[in-house]
C-alpha cells in the first residue's frame, strides 16, 4: 500500500492528497556526494540494512531504467536518486509510509509519505526511522548549524515538511502566481507536481517549508499547517463558488472528462492530466454536483490511475518491454477504460 | 578548475588582457600569475567567469570577498575529504560535514543570507525525538482504531466526534 492508494483509510483527500516529511541525516568523517567513493557509498548502503531490518531493500544501481524511473512517478524517490549511477540503495518498510534513500546527496534522506492531512504522523514516523540511523551511525551535527548536510540550505533541523495539494479552483482563477509570492515571503514554497516550469499540469502542487535553520521541528510543521489551512479554506470558498453560479457548467465539464477517460482509445499524457483534473474536482464535489460519476469511482482511484498512468509505472504494468508513445497512449486508455468504469 | 597555464594548480586568479579590441581571459594559480608579473585582486570577479556550478552558486557570490582572510582560505584544504573553498563555491555544496568546521567563517555569510538565523533550534542527536510530536501520533493512531471501530459498528455520532478530534489533532 502506498500513499495513493489509500482506500481503506478515513481520511479526506479533497484537498490535501499525501503529506510528507523528510529528514536528512550525514555520517560524520565520511565524504558526500562526489567526493565519497562508490566504496565508501556502498559501505554505507550496506550497513544501513542492520538497521533497517524487516524493511526491503533496493539497490538503485543494479535497477533497469523503467524500474528505476517508476520509483520516481510514484513521488518515493528524488528524479536525481532514479537516475544516478552510483552506488544507492532505497530502504521502504512493510507499510509502504517510510521510505529512506541511501547515498543520495546527503548520506540518509529518511521520509515518511503518509495518506491525507497529517504532517505530524509523517514527522513521527520520519523521526522514528532517523533516531534509529542515529543509534547505529555518528551522525554529523553542530550545536550552531544542526544537521550537517551537503547542501547548506538543508542546514539545521535538515527537514522538509510538505503537503500536496489539489488546487484546480485556484489555478483556474489565476491564484497561483500570488499564493507563490506570499509564500516565498513565508519561508515557505511552492511548486507544481507535473509539468516543466510555470506551466504546470494536474493543478497537484507541493508545499514546503524553505528555511531549515533557527527554526524547530515543531514549529516548522505548525506555520506550515497554518499556511495549508488558509490554502484549504479559499480553495474550498473557490468550489462553492463554482457549484453555486456555475453549477452546470462545472458538472458537465467533470461529466465529459469522466466520459472521455472511460472511453477514449488513444490518451495521450497531455490529455490525461488535464481530463483527470476535471473528473477528481467531479468526485471532489460529488455532494454539491450532479456529474454521474459513479460511487466506485473515488479520489483514492483516480490517484491510482494518476500515478499507473505515469510512462514508466505504465510500462511496467504493462510487461516492461520497450513502448513506443503511440503504444503507451493506447494502453493508456485502455488501462484507464478498466479501472474507471462503472462497476456495480 | 585547474591553471590554464602550467595545468597543476588550483587557479585562484582570473586574468583578463585586452589585444586588438579581443578580450581574452585566463584562469591562472596565484605561482603563475606571479610569474607573469600579474598582482590583480586575486578574488575580484570571481564567481562569474567560472561559470556557476549551480544556482546556490550565487549565494557563495561573496564568501571570499573579505580580505584579511582571503589568501588562507584559497589554499586551505578540509583534511576530511579534501575540499577546498573554491570547489565548495563552485558546486554550492560541501563536501563532507567537517567542510563547516575548515570553512567555518568563510560559510556562515552564507548561510545568514539562506536562512536569516543561524541560532539552531530542534532536535538534536542528544536529544532525538520530539516528545510533544510523538505523543500526538500516538493518540492519532489510537483515535483512527477507534474510528474504523465506530464505523464498523455504525456508531456515526461517535464517529463524527473522533473525525472532529482526528482533524484537529493533525493539524
Ligand atoms: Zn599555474
Ligand atoms: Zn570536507
Amino acid at each position: 500500500m502506498s500513499w495513493y492508494a489509500n482506500s481503506e483509510k478515513s481520511c479526506d483527500t479533497s484537498v490535501v492528497l499525501s503529506s510528507r516529511v523528510r529528514l536528512a541525516r550525514n555520517v560524520s568523517g565520511i565524504p558526500m556526494g562526489e567526493r565519497m567513493s562508490d566504496e565508501q557509498a556502498r559501505d554505507i548502503c550496506d550497513r544501513a540494512g542492520a538497521v533497517f531490518t524487516g524493511f526491503d531493500r533496493i539497490d538503485f544501481d543494479r535497477l533497469d531504467r523503467a524500474t528505476a524511473q517508476s520509483y520516481a512517478e510514484e513521488h518515493l524517490v528524488s528524479a536525481e536518486f532514479a537516475s544516478s549511477t552510483r552506488p544507492h540503495t532505497l530502504y521502504k518498510n512493510e507499510d509502504g509510509d517510510v521510505y529512506v534513500m541511501v547515498c543520495e546527496e546527503d548520506h540518509f534522506r529518511i521520509q515518511s509519505i503518509t495518506p491525507g492531512y497529517s504532517v505530524r504522523v509523517a514527522y513521527e514516523r520520519a523521526a522514528g526511522a532517523a533516531n534509529a540511523v542515529g543509534e547505529a551511525f555518528p551522525i554529523a551535527f553542530d550545536p550552531e548549524l544542526g544537521y550537517l548536510t551537503h547542501c547548506p540550505t538543508n542546514l539545521g533541523t535538515a527537514m522538509r515538511a510538505s503537503v500536496m495539494m489539489f488546487l484546480p479552483a485556484m489555478t483556474r482563477r489565476g491564484g497561483m502566481p500570488q499564493l507563490s509570492r506570499q509564500l516565498a515571503k513565508l519561508g515557505m514554497t511552492v511548486r507544481g507536481m507535473y509539468g516543466e516550469g510555470s506551466e504546470a499540469t494536474g493543478c497537484l502542487y507541493q508545499i514546503s517549508n524553505q528555511i531549515t535553520l533557527g527554526i524547530s521541528e515543531d514549529e516548522t510543521i505548525s506555520k506550515l499547517c497554518e499556511i495549508v489551512d488558509f490554502i484549504i479554506a479559499q480553495e474550498q470558498k473557490l468550489r462553492g463558488e463554482l457549484a453555486s453560479r456555475a453549477q452546470y457548467e462545472t458538472a458537465d465539464a467533470c461529466a465529459r472528462a469522466y466520459g472521455t477517460l472511460t472511453h477514449a482509445r488513444i490518451m495521450s499524457c497531455r490529455e490525461f492530466m488535464d481530463l483527470w483534473v476535471d473528473a477528481r474536482l467531479g468526485v471532489a464535489m460529488k455532494d454539491n454536483l450532479d456529474t454521474g460519476i459513479p460511487d466506485n469511482v473515488t479520489l483514492s482511484l483516480l490517484d491510482t490511475a494518476l500515478i499507473e498512468s505515469q510512462p514508466s509505472v505504465l510500462t511496467l504494468l504493462s510487461g516492461g518491454g520497450e513502448m513506443s508513445p503511440r503504444e503507451r497512449d493506447i494502453r493508456r486508455a485502455a488501462i484507464l477504460r478498466e479501472r474507471l468504469s462503472e462497476k456495480r | 578548475m585547474l591553471c590554464e597555464k602550467c595545468g597543476k594548480n588550483e587557479a585562484t586568479i582570473r586574468y583578463s588582457e585586452i589585444v586588438n579590441g579581443k578580450k581574452t581571459e585566463m584562469a591562472l594559480c596565484a605561482d603563475c600569475a606571479k610569474e607573469m608579473g600579474i598582482s590583480a585582486d586575486p578574488f575580484d570577479g570571481f564567481g562569474d567567469i567560472f561559470g556557476t556550478g549551480s544556482l546556490l552558486s550565487n549565494f557563495f557570490g561573496n564568501a571570499l570577498s573579505s580580505p584579511t582572510r582571503r589568501s588562507s582560505a584559497a589554499e586551505r584544504r578540509c583534511p576530511v575529504c579534501g575540499a577546498s573553498m573554491y570547489e565548495i563555491q563552485k558546486l554550492g555544496k560541501v563536501g563532507c560535514a567537517e567542510c563547516y568546521t575548515t570553512f567555518r567563517n568563510e560559510l556562515l555569510p552564507t548561510i545568514r543570507r539562506i536562512h536569516g538565523d543561524v541560532k539552531f533550534k530542534g532536535a538534536s542527536p542528544a536529544s532525538p525525538v520530539n516528545d510533544e510530536a510523538a505523543k500526538k501520533a500516538r493518540e492519532l493512531d489510537s483515535l483512527r482504531d477507534e474510528l474504523s471501530a465506530a464505523i464498523k459498528n455504525e456508531d456515526f455520532e461517535h464517529a463524527a466526534q473522533l473525525r472532529d478530534k482526528i482533524r484537529e489533532l493533525e493539524k
